[in-house]
């Protein structure tokens, strides 16, 4: 490592959490050169310490594994771990980072073996289970870890301990010599990922979390409830080990608190209502769950879950922040001490557990940092400097989805930067294409004997395999394939003996990437180490079948390698890098703006006369900067000026969509002009900032709107406030002035179906507290003899928004937690009828004006889900926004009350078009600060989005992926089932019904493939064949030999890593499996299956994500499409005269290490209770 | 201003707390997260604790605040002021909205801290020290002379052993010792009533 690998050109990533990979990722498939700067042994930060994600409770490695496939399957990309900045000089485009790397004593050689942590006694506090318990000092921080290297704690350097795991290692991977570097880097540009840590516990001393064992931390319960933490997914008391089924979760511990952290940590409500859900899982109905709150900030659709758990009979509320715990010496209990302040009920309730909803501190606060960086009053990064950036948590207090939109945002901004400095606007990648031309296909395989293969197999045995059945042009044994000379040895071939085709036989393909990687050569991995002699039991019982097993792998490997060819990227590919945006509101301005600044050329089509949007109608905004006190300018008119006048923008006021046509890269937009003229745009990308429209309030009776002109909504109160003109508020209904205003929150929002049939919204919009605040500092700013008043059930004003909420107190602001019943007009003032929560009485207020907070209506278009007659019978037939000319309809599919947001957690950027980007509150209610956020995330995304169609590779989630789907039109039956079940899209139909492929549409999931009854769809790496083959390869013993064989075909996003982690800890299951990864279980084509029943197979099991509402499917519905093919196999197998049972479908999950060998064991005995297939011996 | 009639949650009682009450202008501060009610260590013998005074002077409760013996309750532990985490001086406060109500009189009639307070008072300003045997028997007499007698005789052994003790001097019954300048400290104590009047708007 030196500093010539990095130049100016180069951006440098503080952090390797899930900002900093996404921000690291997001530019390095841009095409940039990234340096990802890691403080700990691995990357994954926090997020790789959760068991579940709310609201979704899936699970975090799930996201981290096809970050990390990002990460290894891209060059541009140098990952540093344990390294940290000591210093950063120099401006904006030329600066000079030093980090000082500390010694990890295990070099690259490291193959995970583990034999380094057996040979070592010493334990140190596991830091990944937060010190709950202990683990080797030399050690592999935990499953998902990357690099997958182990490390040696420094405590057992110049010890007997660190000699005998020098001893252990077979490979000569310990160096404990090794000492700290400190390198010099050029960069041009810095994201800082630093993130958080959780608050100190210990601080809040009237909780007692050193003094009582069973307090513990919000992070604490989440690796107590994870399978894989301390107590084995068990919720334990620390005293006594006593099953704690009775849990109180006491919010801001430490958050909105000036004693603590001043602002809310905007995680801790959601964390903790996921959390009791943990409690649900682990106890069912016996589970017992108390949230102690001040206001539950379920914000947006988060409301849902909030909802969710308020319907769960387990779980109970009290609003109270929690005065003090005592531990009961006698039982263990903690006894919870406070007030219920809704009615006045003291309490004093005793539980097992008591969880500390900790706050997010910044980790970056109190580090001494350049002086460029100026952080707010509670130590989030404000500014960072002119070439500097901040990302995720280092920012603000955020949730995974918006520390990923945030990060993806800062990732433009240090883009900007490197593409000034190089002068090279829009220059994109360099196109690093498949492999030439292919000469003749000459094959070779290479078995490794390291990591124990060798001991446990025989080697000399599969290479013979390889030949005689293989059929491999050369084969050699090497005793450590990935080491240089192995690696070497590999080279040489193919340079000397142009070898075209390899399979390496050695450890699976998740591993050793850096070292195996031949992008010019068709490469298949028989994955004998987690696959084989980690998943058997090392014993001679076991060896025969052990053996039988490798050699399936390497007949496997070499049938499918003499099947694939090198991907050579979308032949169709276009390079258009126009971007449209669609909206000139401030997201879509910000979109236009952010591009251009980053040299693409933009169109911006607004439907009216002027750029602005709502935002334009404002008065004032909510303060995005400290001292987060006053309401602040609006920037609007700005921004506006900086659009109109930019040179790469082109403007289209007054104008819609009237067609879009093409895919990524070509896109063919007509835009319909106001004088009836259409002109046409050429763009390579889309974004869509159509933005919302305010709740109809006349839908609000009740609460007045209609029936007094004195009722109005937030915009309404805009209006009045700029027609005031600087003077006093003019009270609509008689002129008189307004000396008291009432503003009622969620008016019309979090309408649940329990209490009024769902009429309303039913989400929270984010934003209607603080707007609230501030349009009641216009007034109070004014004239502070104005009554304002706040009516609020829960006030959610996460992060720094918490420095607003006191402002407007300070303001004299006044806030009552109530719900108003009524609101009517009384002469020329309003009469307010509420429920005074907390005085727990009735009471009506008199009011010159009430401000009714309705929220966000995406304006998304046509919700394509609904069926055609539907949307005939509706009052008001909506309009399309996009118009696409896509056989699967004119816009974006919604995902939940008109959102189009993306389903996942780790991606929020995943609309189900590829290349068109949601952006602003048309994906998500937000306020300002975030729709900027969001809208500079999604032109990142849609540059991305050029960038790889320009080249001809896949988009997101397998980007980078070069090969496409190939159709055979002459054998096709038009029978359609491949453009209907595309999740994306991608295909659509000519005039004949024969498909046409848009590849850049396509996110290569292979579904199509697998929908196709006709297989004529294929990919150059992965088609019917390659996996068709190996499972004729096989060796099928007889069906007397009482070893029946079981193909699993297996989702390589999360199924397989499952599988290699299940081998990782030597979990042992049958040798009768071979598992085969696929890209998707929608891509199981079932001539696999019947192959495979043909072939003698005795059972299949598929192994999927979750399907349903709530699904993990990266591909959206390729596990539900599977499913569904799957439902109709059991008619084939009754033909062949097979029992149903033969095939067998199951849902996985990453996590399910110990359920994934249970699951294959108790399908091995339920095939031999069935009894062996009695078509072997036929094909 | 004291007298007037204040409307149901308009904001006259909170700005005449803000005005009137040692801390009141704190009170609107408050989030009503209740920690302060919770860690009274008195705090069951509260009918509203901190917490709900608090959103009852929002809601213009005057009369129900100023009567309320509930602040009247408050030992000055301090607890609730470490805990509140908007830092409000609560207990001040409290004291503050007690003190008022007393000048009002519209503080509880026969509320045992505040007659208490009341003869501590008078005691300290004859001359400037409290005069522990006068006030001792003004509070042992304050019920009648019949309870007196008995709270007196029921303290007899206390107050035997502070004389053996030498810390209760018997002769302190003829009036005690006191400050030097006994003139001055009453013009003090006037000037500061004066001021203190004209501040809060009190007419006598």
């Amino acid at each position: 490592m030196s500093a010539s690998i990095a130049t100016n050109q180069t951006i440098l990533v503080v952090g390797g959490g899930i900002s900093g990979m996404t921000a690291a990722l997001e530019a390095a498939e841009c095409g940039k050169q990234v340096i990802l700067a890691e403080k700990l042994p691995t990357l994954g930060g926090r997020t790789a310490l959760l068991y579940r994600y709310f609201p979704k409770m899936c699970h975090p490695v799930c996201g981290l594994e096809i970050n990390l496939r990002r990460l290894k399957g891209n060059r541009n990309v140098r990952v540093l771990t344990m390294a940290e900045v000591s210093a950063i000089s120099g401006t904006r485009g030329d600066y000079t980072a030093t980090l000082k790397i500390a010694p990890r004593y295990v070099n690259e050689k490291c193959t995970a073996c583990g034999d380094c942590s057996n040979a070592v006694s010493a334990e140190i506090p596991n830091p990944f289970n937060y010190g709950l318990d202990k683990m080797k000092a030399a050690y592999l921080p935990h499953g998902m870890a990357y690099p997958q290297r182990y490390v040696l704690d420094p405590s057992i350097i110049g010890t007997p301990d660190g000699e005998a795991a020098k001893a252990a290692c077979k490979v000569g991977a310990i160096d404990l010599g090794m000492q700290e570097e400190t390198i010099e880097l050029k960069v041009g540009a810095v994201v800082w990922a630093t993130g958080w840590k959780p608050y100190d516990a210990a601080k809040i001393q009237p909780y007692g979390y050193d003094r009582f064992a069973n307090v513990i931390t919000s992070v604490e319960f989440e690796r107590m409830c994870d399978p894989h933490g301390p107590t084995g997914g068990k919720i334990l008391r620390p005293s006594d080990g006593k099953e704690a089924k009775n849990v109180a979760f006491i919010q801001c511990a430490g958050s909105r608190d000036e004693n603590h952290l001043r602002h809310c940590s905007r995680i801790c409500c959601m964390a903790s209502l996921k959390q009791t859900q943990y409690v649900r899982e682990a106890w069912g109905d016996e589970g017992k769950s108390t949230i102690y709150y001040i206001d539950i900030r379920a914000i947006d659709r988060f409301e849902d879950f909030y909802q969710m758990v308020q319907r769960d009979s387990t779980v109970s509320f009290v609003k109270s922040k929690v005065a003090k715990i005592v531990q009961d010496e006698k039982t263990g209990d903690v006894v919870l001490h406070g007030v219920d302040t809704e009615g006045y009920n003291r309490y004093a309730t005793p539980h097992d557990l008591a969880v500390l909803a900790v706050g997010m501190e910044p980790s970056i606060k109190g580090v001494s940092l350049p002086a460029d960086i100026v952080l707010d009053s509670s130590g989030f990064i404000e500014t960072a400097g002119d070439g500097m950036f901040s990302a995720g948590c280092a920012t603000n207090a955020l949730d995974v989805n918006r520390a990923v939109q945030n990060a993806t945002a800062a990732s433009l901004r240090a883009i900007q930067v490197i593409n000034k400095t190089a002068g090279t606007e829009a220059a994109g990648g360099a196109a690093r294409m498949g492999g030439s031309i292919m000469a003749e296909m000459k094959t070779a395989a290479y078995i490794c004997s390291g990591c124990g293969i060798g001991e446990r197999v025989s080697t000399a045995q599969m290479a013979k395999i390889a030949q005689k059945e293989g059929k491999m042009a050369l084969v050699r044994e090497h005793a450590c394939l990935c080491d240089e000379s192995g690696v070497q040895t590999i080279k040489d071939d193919l340079e000397k003996e142009a070898v075209t085709h390899i399979v390496i036989a050695a450890c699976s393909r998740r591993a050793k990437t850096e070292a195996f990687n031949f992008p010019t050569v068709a490469m298949a991995r028989a994955n004998i180490r987690e696959g084989v002699i980690w998943s058997q039991p090392d014993d001679p019982e076991h060896a025969e079948t052990t053996q039988e097993m490798a050699d399936d792998y390497v007949r496997m490997g070499c049938a499918e390698v003499k099947k694939m060819k090198v991907p050579e990227g979308n032949p169709n590919r276009a390079t258009n890098r126009r971007i449209l945006v669609v909206g000139g509101g401030v997201s879509g301005m910000t979109s236009a703006l952010e591009m251009a600044e980053a040299g693409y050329d933009t169109v911006l089509v607004e439907k009216s006369g002027a750029l602005g949007g709502w935002a334009a109608q404002l008065v004032k905004r909510v303060p995005s900067k400290q001292p987060y006190a006053d309401p602040a300018d609006t920037g609007v008119a700005e921004l506006a000026a900086r659009v109109a006048a930019h040179p790469r923008i082109t403007l289209h006021l007054n104008s819609t969509i009237a067609q879009t046509n093409g895919a990524p890269g070509r896109f063919s937009i007509d835009i319909a002009q106001e004088s009836g003229a259409t002109v046409t745009e050429e763009v390579g990308a889309l974004i869509q900032a159509t933005g919302f429209t305010p709740y109809d309030m006349m839908k609000l009776p009740e609460l007045g709107a209609g029936k007094s002109p004195n009722v109005v909504d937030q915009l309404g109160l805009e209006k009045l406030v700029k027609a005031a003109n600087g003077g006093a508020v003019k009270r609509p209904a008689d002129g008189g002035e307004v000396k008291s205003v009432v503003f009622i929150q969620c008016a019309g929002q979090r309408d649940e179906a329990q209490e009024t049939e769902g009429r309303h919204l039913p989400y929270c919009s984010g934003h209607c507290c603080a707007t609230s605040i501030k349009q009641a500092m216009y007034f109070k700013d004014a004239n502070p003899d104005i009554d304002t008043m706040v009516m609020y059930t829960d006030l959610r004003v996460p992060g720094t928004g918490e420095d607003f909420y006191r402002s407007g107190q300070q303001k004299g602001v006044t806030f009552t937690k109530g719900k108003t019943s009524s609101v009517e007009a009384a002469g020329n003032t309003c009469k307010v009828s509420f429920k005074d929560l907390i005085l727990n009485e009735d009471a009506t207020i008199e009011a010159d004006l009430v401000v009714l907070a309705t929220g966000m209506v995406a304006n998304s278009g046509v919700d394509i889900d609904i069926p055609e007659e539907d949307v005939a019978k509706m009052e008001t037939k909506p309009i399309s926004i996009l118009n696409l000319n896509y056989r699967q309809g004119k816009d974006m599919p919604q995902l939940k009350s008109g959102f189009t947001d993306s389903h996942f957690i780790c991606f929020p950027y995943e609309t189900r078009r590829t290349g068109i980007y949601a952006a602003g509150p048309v994906r998500r209610p937000m306020d300002m600060t975030q729709a900027i956020e969001d809208a500079t995330g999604a032109a990142m995304k849609a540059i991305q989005a050029v960038e790889n169609a320009s080249l001809g590779r896949a988009a997101h989630p397998r980007s980078g992926d070069l090969s496409y789907p190939i159709v055979r039109l002459e054998g096709c039956t038009q029978c359609k089932r491949c453009t209907v079940e595309c999740p994306f899209g991608a295909i659509d139909e000519d005039e004949k019904r024969f498909p046409v492929f848009n590849e850049s549409r396509c996110r290569r999931c292979g579904t199509c493939m697998g929908a196709c009854p006709v297989r004529v769809i294929s990919f150059e790496n992965y088609s019917v064949d390659t996996v068709g083959m190996q499972i004729k390869a096989v060796d099928m013993p007889d069906e007397f030999s009482e070893k029946p064989r079981i193909l699993i075909l297996a989702c390589e996003n999360d199924a397989y890593p499952a599988l290699d982690m299940a081998g990782l800890q030597r979990k042992a299951y049958s040798a009768f499996v071979r598992a085969i990864p696929v890209r998707c279980l929608g891509s199981v084509n079932t001539i696999w299956i019947t192959d495979a029943l043909n072939g003698g197979w005795d059972g299949v099991m598929m192994m999927g994500c979750k399907k349903g509402d709530d699904y993990q499917c990266h591909f959206v519905k390729g596990s539900e499409m599977a499913s569904y093919r799957m439902s109709k196999v059991d008619d084939t197998l009754k033909q062949m005269g097979l029992e149903t049972e033969r095939v067998a479908s199951y849902e996985v999950a990453i996590t399910d290490i110990e359920r994934v060998p249970q699951l294959i064991n108790e399908y091995a005995e339920k095939i031999k209770e069935i009894g062996m297939s009695p078509m072997k011996g036929f094909a | 201003m004291s007298e007037q009639a204040t409307a149901r949650y308009t904001n006259d009682f909170l700005k005449e707390v803000e005005k009137n009450v040692e801390e009141g202008h704190w009170v609107k501060m408050c989030m009503q997260c209740g920690v302060c009610a919770g860690s009274c260590p008195l705090g069951s013998a509260w009918e509203h604790p901190p917490q709900e005074i608090f959103m009852m002077i929002r809601a213009g409760k005057r009369e129900e605040v100023l009567t309320s013996d509930s602040m009247w309750m408050c030992t000055s532990c301090y607890n609730c002021m470490v805990r509140c985490p908007r830092q409000l001086p609560i207990t001040h406060i409290m004291h503050g909205l007690a003190n008022y109500a007393h000048r009002l009189g519209l503080a509880p009639k026969g509320q045992p801290t505040r007659e208490t307070a009341t003869l501590f008072w008078n005691n300290l300003i004859k001359k400037g020290r409290v005069n522990e045997l006068t006030f001792s028997l003004a509070l042992y007499f304050k019920d009648g002379f019949v309870q007196g007698i008995k709270n007196a005789l029921n303290m007899q052994s206390i107050g035997l052993g502070l004389v053996m003790a030498k810390r209760l001097n018997p002769m302190e019954i003829l009036g005690g010792h006191g400050v030097k300048d006994q003139a001055g400290l009453k013009a003090m104590i006037a000037k500061a009533r004066e001021i203190e009047d004209r501040k809060k708007g009190f007419s006598a």
